[in-house]
């Protein structure tokens, strides 16, 4: 049985649950959204083109990006649980580039791995079905041989929804939130270092870390909220070496989902770690007066060695605000108390254990190389994986073609199964996590998501037959 | 020869080992069994970082060091004064140890430049650090054990070899931290076949030094004066390498010193200790040639050569 195939808890006694909803409103903050040539039927067929343009990514000064379709970020895909989802790519970038679906559960051909670069000039079709269950928020980025961090930091990145016919939360206000990072020259020139500088150094030690943040296309910007109402925010780290410590003045979120969906019951946090390659969805209540506002932040969080933290590292951002509109509060509706039922992969259906060890540049002592195949497993075997982080810095892990759930974490047992593809692991921290191989063969990839790391070769090769 | 640039050096470890507390001094006679595997700490290297618990207990603990890279690996473990943490550790004293070793790797300083641009950036905290040992350099693919008494702290794990590019180990990843913890732990020390002394400036080496699995124990009777102090580190040496080509690649203010690949094999040793300490560690004797040297001092003598008979 596959696994995204899941339980659905008595969700329907709790609140309506109605075919095919839309939200009533969903803001992408710039993201134009992926035209399908063919819609309303259950096949999804897209056109996405990766080239260069010149764009105004800041106020007042354009930039040499790549961008797909003429956009940074590129366009939001949404489809939905079940779909058959055809994109048409074509590579008018001047170099080979790949498109990774991060975090679907599709075919090894299909998962835009650096095993399948789209030269200059060509295209390639990815084909694949939305599994069942997998309704959640995705990104995509390319994943080519050692130019994942270039080529993301030129702009080339965007989300995806995979929507539920039977969503057990309501309709709600959707804020799609992709939350980038870069770096410009005065001249708006999108700014990577010298070869052989301390900034270039520093970039390789920590990952490339912009100054500029942005939401979306949007730089700072404001949401509207009426008093009452619930939100649904669905937040993408997309950069490429920070992580984000998000907390919202004067409210406390409700956690929803993860990499992989929502999860079983929500939580109330007052703040939530988002590392890179992460997805999050978060309720957010209208708990302030009309007409007040909050910030929602990026908290200081210290994922750095000692001797490559920047001077600025504790000083908290700005995201975006959140404006109180002057309308009369409305009634807050129920949010049910339990989402999602995932049931626990059975840890006595594990039949191996592997131990993953992350150095800085390395995994398990070496470095990436597309020739090795570093670990071998059966198809439909269940194994537990033990990541241990030895160095001084966060390493967020990214496995490839399939979700896991994470048991604990420096031997705490996580609350709750989710759904995840990424974890992040602290200085000096470990976790284990639980993991079934369905249903597609193939090699697949597993890396620090920090993308100056993947490319340095912080990388490793599963190979599922 | 440790030029004069090593005064305020000197100094530093002059106060430290004025800040001995007395329950260091182990005799070798109240040596005893250690039982099988208690307290055994697990440590690994790679290339470049250590796996290692975060927390042991204090007392006696037999640290089992598997090297399991390509490089040379040792540990040297530091104690951290009140207050002090492994940030301020790789702040304060990796960097400008590292800024120091770049700039004679680059020719911008000679060696006695080095020595004073040293004692120009060590932190004035530096001889509150204690030196508290931790197995000595170990060739890729070995294991080895050795026994070393700890008091409870915070500790810094850190190995300061070097790349064949000269880049050093602990900048790479190699430094982590450990606390020893006030629980006590039931280990003892082994029983030792051979028994090494060092003092200013001679190895004192009693015992057969026969084939077979050799534990040996290491007394520091004397720290010198000036300069870091002793250890011991054993390499088996093949018919062509000598015993100044080990002290000259030991060198690490030696623009080649330290650097991979090593002359010789390393099978373990003890690492830099307060004097009155003993400390113990296993090696496997197969016939052969033998070194056993001390990475500072055996310029001056601090080394005994010897050959095992087949």
């Amino acid at each position: 049985m596959a696994f995204w195939t899941l339980g659905i808890a008595d969700v329907a006694a709790q609140s309506a649950i109605v075919e095919g909803r839309e939200p009533p409103s969903i803001h992408t903050h710039g993201l134009p959204r992926l035209e399908d040539r063919a819609p309303g039927a259950a096949i999804v067929e897209v056109d996405l083109v990766a080239a260069t343009a010149h764009l105004e990514l800041l106020p007042g000064r354009s930039s040499d990006v790549f961008a797909y379709n003429g956009s940074v970020p590129g366009p939001l895909l949404e489809v939905t649980e079940g779909d058959s989802l055809i994109i048409h790519v074509r590579n008018d970038l001047p170099e080979a580039t790949t498109i990774h679906w991060h975090g679907l559960h599709i075919p090894f051909v299909a998962d835009g791995s650096p095993f399948h670069p789209i030269e200059p000039g060509g295209s390639f079709t990815y084909a694949f079905r939305i599994p069942t269950g997998s309704a959640g928020t995705y990104w995509y980025h390319p994943h080519p041989d050692h130019r994942a961090a270039y080529q993301v930091g030129m702009g080339l990145f965007g989300a995806i929804i995979v929507r539920d016919p039977n969503d057990p939360l309501p309709p709600l206000a959707e804020h799609v939130l992709v939350l980038s990072d870069n770096r410009f020259r005065d001249d708006g020139s999108i700014d990577f270092p010298e070869a052989g500088t301390r900034v270039a150094e520093m970039d390789e030690l920590n990952g490339r870390e912009g100054d500029v943040i942005f939401v979306g296309s949007e730089i700072l910007p404001t949401l509207s909220i009426r008093a009452g109402e619930v939100q649904r925010w669905r937040i993408v780290n997309a950069s490429g070496a920070r992580i984000y410590r998000l907390a919202l003045d004067g409210h406390s979120l409700l956690h929803v989902g993860s990499d992989g969906g929502l999860f079983e019951h929500p939580v109330e946090v007052d703040e939530i770690l988002l590392a890179n390659g992460e997805r999050v969805e978060l309720l957010v209540r209208g708990t302030g007066e009309p007409g007040s506002r909050a910030v929602l932040k990026a908290l200081p969080y210290d994922r750095y060695m000692a001797r490559g933290r920047p001077d600025s590292w504790n000083e908290p951002r700005e995201i975006l605000t959140l404006r109180y509109t002057d309308d009369p509060p409305v009634e807050p509706i129920d949010i049910p108390g339990v989402l999602r039922r995932i049931d626990a992969l059975p840890i006595a259906d594990a039949d191996t254990s592997r131990t993953i060890l992350l150095q800085q540049g390395r995994i398990n002592g070496k470095t990436m190389d597309m020739g090795r195949v570093d670990e071998q497993a059966s198809l439909g075997a269940t194994e537990i994986w033990e990541v241990e982080n030895l160095v001084g810095m966060d390493h967020p892990f990214h496995l490839h073609g399939f979700q896991f759930q994470v048991l604990d974490r420096n031997g705490i047992p996580e609350p709750q199964p989710m759904w995840k593809d990424t974890v992040n692991l602290p200085a000096f921290g470990r976790a284990r996590f639980i993991v079934r191989f369905d249903d597609f063969a193939g090699k697949w990839m597993f890396h620090c998501h920090i993308l100056d790391h993947e490319d340095q070769g912080m990388m490793s090769i599963l190979q599922v037959e | 020869m440790l030029a004069s640039g090593l005064r305020l050096v000197r100094y530093c470890i002059l106060l430290t080992l004025l800040s001995l507390p007395v329950s260091m001094r182990a005799a070798f006679s109240q040596a005893a069994d250690a039982p099988p595997d208690a307290d055994v700490v697990e440590i690994t290297a790679t290339d470049y970082a250590f796996r290692a618990p975060s927390e042991i207990a204090s007392g006696w603990n037999t640290i089992r060091f598997s090297n399991e890279g390509e490089e040379p690996h040792f540990v040297l473990m530091s104690r951290l004064p009140e207050g002090k943490t492994l940030d301020d550790y790789e702040t304060e004293i990796s960097q400008p140890f590292n800024e120091v070793w770049m700039a004679l790797l680059e020719g911008k300083v000679d060696r006695q430049g080095a020595f004073e641009m040293l004692g120009g950036v060590i932190p004035e905290w530096y001889p509150t650090l204690t030196f508290m040992g931790g197995p000595g350099y170990v060739a890729p693919g070995r294991e080895v054990q050795a026994t070393f008494r700890l008091e409870p702290g915070d500790y810094v794990l850190e190995c300061y070899m070097k790349t064949e590019d000269g880049a050093v180990h602990f900048m790479e990843g190699m430094l982590r931290p450990m606390t020893v913890t006030d629980a006590a732990s039931s280990g003892a020390p082994p029983k030792a076949d051979v028994r090494i002394t060092l003092s200013n400036f001679e190895m004192q080496v009693d015992g057969a030094l026969g084939a077979g699995e050799r534990t040996f124990a290491v007394h520091v009777e004397e720290n010198p004066e000036a300069g870091f102090g002793h250890n011991v580190h054993l390499a088996r040496l093949d018919d062509e390498t000598t015993s100044d080509d080990i002290v000259q690649w030991m060198d690490w203010f030696n623009t080649e010193g330290a650097r991979t690949p090593a002359p010789a094999e390393f099978l373990g040793g003890v690492h830099l200790m307060p004097v009155g300490s003993t400390a113990y560690f296993t090696a496997d004797l197969k016939p052969g040639r033998y070194l056993l040297v001390s990475e500072y001092t055996g310029h001056r003598g601090v080394l005994h050569e010897f050959t095992v008979a087949p």
